[in-house]
């Protein structure tokens, strides 16, 4: 059927870092199952790309694959884009507000006493991403749990941090290299924030069992810090060809078969 | 004269598969010079006249959801026919080359039509694969106009070439 | 063994559910706990392998993920034993966005559930069952005797 390709790139963030590989730590499923894709919900999915032609020979139809990256054990990506900017103001909001709330009418004096760490606490910093070896930079959001409450790593367990999702960073492989796979970066280029997601298109002329290669970030929490760890894994899209016809006439150009 | 229409059928997949119909899920367009009735809705009446080419192209309104016309079979005008869907049932997971609705086109060249005569047409969609996947809508139709403006435009060539 | 939360989730092709009108096929589960023993990552048929530690209760989420990024799918219900399990329907704060929740409140070693989805406009319900294994950490077994 017609339709544009969602690829969803599912990882099993911990166990990738923790094995230092993706193999057997990442699943991909396409929304072509019915069409031909096997390997559906597993490491080796490989797409099917129905592609069609003219009687000259040329493209029938624009085929064109998105891949959706996230982690089991990050929240999830049917929250709006900008989940994590609002609730890093939110969170900020409502101890504002329960400060507003506790100091209406009442003595201050003993509760100033404990303000400068109870706000850090409460409000929390902002996260910090190492950039290179030496250097780290300060983030605008803050760390949430997988609750999508303020992560406090003095009081909460590893378990319950919310895992900065993964990012494609590029895709390459001999499907690029053959041009059978054109693909590009779209989104915010914000790091972390909204993230880039990647598309393709596919020359559906080049038949056959194709390979490319995704590089894919994950972000490890190391002492207070989100470090990347570069990761690449290798998937195939399979390209089939067929001619197009008349759906009246099963051949060519032909009178529209009206009844009288 | 205009010798080319196109008919734009957009579709809410999802909308249509969980209701179980096409109805008030289907949005009909084209662009004849003759001004067609009911552009928008699924009973899109297509005014058009013998000689123009004509060719249906179907969307879905969701890009991530698949789409594809099986069929458009016109109606005998002594049935009674109410714009009601019907369902087919497909329940064949493999696709013949030959049947595989995404490789055809339809197009077709508008034969001698009786002048004020509505060709009711039904409309089969597939979407996905599956016994629910395929339905059908009895509305759309074309209709032989005899209006003036789909030759204005050949009678001004013609002066300009004087 | 440190004790974890355990994230499940159920990946869901809206259309082809649907269209065929059955979860079968259509529904792919998966779990954080693969390394600890979870097994049937990607099918319908997940085994989610949870540890009691001792004075502890098990955390599990749940959340659905739609592989047509813009149709909408929900999970309506889990249904599980509420000797052994506390269920709670959550929404993530700031947001419209639903989760569930289960809290563990006594060990077992086998407990089925089922879960139940709804998909696109006509809220049409869609169940399966699954099943969470648990397993004693070392020194709760210790505990106990």
């Amino acid at each position: 059927m017609s339709q544009e390709i969602t690829i969803i790139v599912l990882v099993d963030i911990q166990a990738a870092i923790e094995t230092k590989s993706l193999k057997g730590n990442i699943y991909l499923m396409d929304n072509l199952r019915t069409d031909g894709s096997t390997g559906e919900g597993t490491g080796q999915l490989i797409t099917a790309i129905d592609g069609s032609y003219w009687c000259d020979g040329s493209q029938c139809c624009d085929v064109v694959m998105n891949w959706l990256i996230t982690g089991i054990g990050s929240l999830p990506i049917t929250l709006p884009h900008n989940y994590y900017h609002t609730r890093s103001k939110h969170i900020e909001h409502e101890w504002i507000q329960s400060i507003k709330n506790a100091h209406l009418g009442k003595n201050t004096a003993k509760k100033e006493t404990n303000f400068d760490t109870t706000i850090i606490e409460k409000i929390g910093t902002y996260s910090k991403l190492r950039t290179t070896p030496n250097k780290v930079m300060d983030i605008e959001i803050k760390s949430l749990n997988i609750f999508g409450e303020h992560f406090d790593s003095s009081q909460n367990t590893k378990s319950i941090l919310n895992l900065l999702p993964p990012q494609i960073s590029d895709i390459t492989g001999s499907a690029v290299d053959n041009k059978v796979l054109f693909p590009a970066q779209y989104g915010t280029p914000v790091p972390i924030k909204d993230g880039w997601y990647w598309s393709a298109t596919v020359d559906t002329s080049k038949t056959g069992l194709h390979n490319y290669t995704l590089h894919i970030t994950l972000y490890d929490f190391v002492d207070e810090v989100w470090t990347p760890v570069e990761l690449t894994y290798d998937a195939q899209i399979k390209v089939s060809n067929n001619p197009v016809r008349n759906g009246f006439t099963n051949a060519g150009l032909g009178l529209i078969p009206l009844m009288y | 004269m205009q010798n080319k229409i196109n008919i734009n059928i957009a579709v809410d997949v999802a909308k249509a598969l969980s209701e179980k119909t096409l109805l008030n899920n289907v949005y009909m367009m084209d662009n004849s010079a003759c001004g067609s009735k009911n552009q928008g809705t699924e009973q899109l009446c297509t005014f058009c006249i013998p000689g123009q080419t004509i060719r249906w192209i179907v969307y879905a309104i969701d890009l991530q959801t698949p789409v594809a016309i099986k069929d458009i079979a016109f109606i005998a005008s002594d049935r009674q026919i109410k714009p009601a869907q019907m369902k087919e049932n497909s329940d064949s997971n493999t696709v013949l080359p030959e049947d595989n609705p995404d490789l055809k086109i339809w197009t077709g060249i508008v034969p001698y039509m009786l002048l004020g005569h509505t060709y009711q047409y039904r409309l089969t969609l597939q979407m996905g694969n599956g016994f629910n996947s395929v339905m059908s809508l009895n509305g759309p139709a074309l209709l032989y106009c005899g209006c003036a403006t789909a030759y204005k435009k050949q009678t001004t060539t013609k002066i300009e070439q004087l | 063994m440190e004790n974890r939360t355990i994230v499940i989730i159920a990946a869901v092709d809206i259309i082809g559910i649907l269209a065929s009108n059955t979860l079968k096929g259509n529904i792919y589960l998966f779990d954080n706990n693969k390394l600890m023993g979870s097994s049937g990552e990607g099918t319908e048929n997940l085994k989610t392998k949870i540890s009691f530690n001792p004075n502890e209760n098990v955390v599990l989420v749940w959340n659905v993920m739609p592989l047509e990024p813009e149709s909408f799918a929900n999970i309506s219900q889990i249904t599980a034993d509420d000797k052994y399990i506390t269920i709670e329907k959550l929404k993530y704060p700031s947001s419209d966005v639903i989760y569930w929740k289960g809290t563990t409140i006594k060990p077992f070693d086998h407990l089925k559930y089922k879960l139940s989805i709804t998909v696109g406009t006509s809220g049409t319900e869609y169940s399966c069952d699954l099943d969470i294994i648990g397993e004693l950490a070392k020194d709760h077994a210790i505990l106990i005797n």
